[in-house]
């Protein structure tokens, strides 16, 4: 590893890592996620898809600069340029490992380092292959995550044995990548590859997915899904689907539990991307206001304000309907619960748009949607379980009502 | 003879079985500023980022500084400046910063000409590249690769964005430093009235082939529009450049007397460039 340039390695690396929203995305939850695995060296369960997370989301990051730089025309003309930035992310990916190893000997448990050395296996594979092909970042970021959440979820313990198995299969894929010549190489389509992973940021949706069924959701959600684009009815009919399959699997096995978390995780996480979405878009506003459809720029971000609550409606329908039909498969209908956890989703939906009505900072606001995100979760899921009194339903109700209202008054500082 | 900084040599291009670049023989010499000027779509950008090998010719090949585009040395390198259409590659960074770090991979940056330049066209270095106009990131392109005084400078319509009062004043610098540093330059741009000002020799690229490269002064004397009754009119002295059923655009008039040419009318590089694609 060879520092190229002459000024000092981490010159412009806040800029690269955590200024460059597409990079930050990952680079963030990669160092919370890194730091997180020391707290949780006492919780067997999460600190091995803690320890495949960081990594994976460092590569990921890593990935991004890669497409970065294949979207810059002029970087191979810059001699060192290109070190100076794989430099900089060699050196978060050798701290990062540092910590897991130093959270590995804290838990004490040998089986973390086979999880660790297959992350770094998933997480390289990630990154040579962007380096030639930047179209495949969304795709490949997600098909990883997926293999890694799975292989964490399925197997207890992942065997010792697979650590020489992980480092010599490591060793070969970085002795291989010399014969990829094209690595970094400019490319014509990797500026617009560039900008779409920045418009989708965590989007595993392809953007052409479902987009023939969708167009009467988006007429319905204007001017939201003007911001959020097609993945906002691509979004809606995911969901749809996957209550539908919960319920459906409700029938065979009692998993009215599971199914409920599911469905609350997508569903925030999918807000969380629609704001995502919505702030990249921001620039957009000038092109809304010369539709000939509002009189002022104020009567378009009243329109987005009532979208947003149609939106939190159509959640709400459908959170109720999910939660009431997967408790009557257990021969007990709790409409207060339905009610309540429905009514805990919208309130949380509204609340998120709410902050991101507010917060400027993209940054700021990833943190702020983080804390968001765990509250929400953590109020639909209780309402569900305990929210089974009249009391409890008016509250819930007040909450949601509130933050209509805040969601309809924070609008005018978009 | 000096060695050509740049030299085309019989350079073909395709993409998708359509040709962008036809046989393309092209040299640029130290102090030589050229004005590429085509229509969109004539292979202006594939031509200049063949020049780098970013593009990769299928025939022909490119040399830079004595060196194929595609082979070039860090040496090389740091002696060609270059900026693309569309800016890009410092997102997320200030002015101050981007250049700091830019700057620290060129041993010759010329920090006069940074501050020079910033001050003329009244960038801040505080301001965020993100928050910047297009106008301006150009400008900011323009400093980063002219500050080092590069030999060789390829610019893909360098002041597309600019106003016209930062425009002239580009330009003015442009010339200056081809006469200064005897550097060559080599630039595509659709405002004829820049390139008039500023080019030293003209390259006219219609359809991917090369129509006309000469020096201005010799463009301007010697293509005039011959406009003629009889289609059997002798042009076969001349290299035409176009030719409609009354009318024909020659290179290489020197005054004399066309036999059955009802006028011979000299051009503006303009009235060429509407001429040749009309």
């Amino acid at each position: 590893m060879m520092q190229a340039s002459k000024c000092p390695w981490y010159q412009g690396a806040v800029s690269f890592w955590l200024k460059d929203v597409g990079c930050a995305s990952y680079f963030i939850a990669a160092i919370i996620t890194t730091l997180l695995c020391l707290i949780a060296t006492g919780i067997e369960d999460l600190i091995g898809l803690m320890i495949m997370f960081s990594i994976i989301c460092m590569y990921s990051a890593i990935a991004w600069q890669s497409i970065r730089l294949q979207a810059t025309e002029w970087q191979s003309l810059v001699v060192g340029y290109r070190k100076h930035v794989m430099f900089q992310g060699k050196v978060f990916i050798i701290l990062s490992n540092l910590i897991s190893i130093l959270s590995i000997i804290i838990a004490g448990n040998i089986n973390l380092l086979a999880t660790l050395t297959m992350a770094n296996l998933v997480g390289i594979i990630i990154w040579f292959l962007n380096r030639s092909f930047s179209h495949l970042f969304t795709s490949v970021c997600y098909f990883s995550f997926f293999i890694a959440t799975l292989v964490c979820v399925l197997i207890e313990q992942l065997p010792v044995w697979l650590i020489p198995v992980n480092v010599v299969a490591f060793i070969a894929i970085v002795l291989f990548h010399k014969s990829f010549t094209s690595a970094y190489k400019w490319r014509p389509d990797s500026l617009l590859n560039y900008r779409n992973g920045l418009q989708s940021g965590w989007s595993p949706v392809p953007s052409g997915f479902l987009s023939n069924y969708g167009s009467s959701i988006n007429k319905g959600l204007f001017p939201l899904s003007y911001f959020v684009g097609s993945g906002l009815s691509q979004y809606l009919i995911l969901i749809t689907l996957l209550c539908f399959f919960g319920v459906v699997a409700n029938l065979f096995y009692n998993i009215t539990e599971q199914a409920i978390f599911v469905l609350t995780l997508n569903l925030f996480a999918i807000v969380t991307l629609s704001l995502w979405s919505k702030v990249q878009k921001q620039n957009s506003w000038e092109l809304l206001f010369t539709l000939p459809i509002y009189n002022t720029s104020y009567s378009a971000k009243v329109a987005l304000s009532y979208s947003v609550l149609k939106l939190a409606a159509l959640v709400a329908l459908l959170c109720f309907s999910t939660a009431a039909a997967l408790t009557l498969a257990n021969q007990e209908l709790l409409l207060v619960n339905a009610l309540s956890y429905s009514l805990a989703c919208a309130a949380g939906l509204l609340l998120s748009f709410s902050i991101g009505n507010i917060c400027k900072n993209i940054n700021l606001l990833s943190g702020i949607l983080c804390l968001t995100f765990g509250l929400n979760m953590g109020l639909a899921n209780y309402m569900f379980d305990h929210a089974d009194s009249i009391v409890m339903l008016a509250l819930i109700s007040t909450y949601s009502v509130f933050m209509a209202g805040l969601n309809r008054f924070t609008v005018r500082f978009i | 003879m000096t060695q050509p900084l740049l030299n085309y040599k019989n350079v073909s291009k395709h993409y998708n079985q359509r040709l962008i670049l036809n046989n393309i023989t092209l040299n640029v010499e130290p102090g030589m500023v050229i004005g590429l000027l085509g229509k969109n779509g004539a292979g202006k950008t594939t031509l200049l980022r063949s020049a780098l090998g970013l593009v990769k010719p299928d025939e022909g090949e490119v040399q830079a500084l004595g060196e194929l585009s595609h082979q070039l040395s860090a040496s090389s390198k740091q002696k060609i400046g270059y900026v693309a259409q569309q800016t890009f590659g410092y997102e997320g960074f200030k002015i101050a910063d981007a250049l700091a770090l830019h700057r620290s991979f060129y041993p010759n940056w010329d920090m006069q000409l940074e501050a020079k330049w910033l001050a003329r066209f009244e960038l801040n270095s505080k301001d965020a590249i993100n928050d910047l106009s297009i106008g301006q990131r150009q400008t900011l392109a323009l400093i980063m690769a002219m500050a080092y005084r590069p030999q060789l400078l390829i610019l893909d319509e360098p002041v597309a964005s600019l106003d016209p009062i930062a425009r002239r004043e580009f330009m003015s610098d442009l010339f200056d430093l081809a006469i200064d540093s005897g550097s060559g330059i080599l630039f595509s741009s659709h405002i004829t009235s820049d390139i008039e000002r500023v080019a030293s020799h003209i390259a006219l690229i219609k359809q991917g082939e090369l129509l006309l490269l000469d020096e201005l002064d010799v463009i301007r004397d010697t293509v005039r529009k011959v406009s003629f009754k009889e289609s059997t009119i002798d042009l076969s002295a001349y290299k035409v450049l176009n030719r409609q059923q009354n009318c024909a655009i020659i290179y290489g008039y020197t005054g004399e007397t066309v036999v059955g040419a009802l006028a011979i009318n000299t051009l503006s590089l303009e009235q060429l460039f509407v001429e040749l694609h009309g």
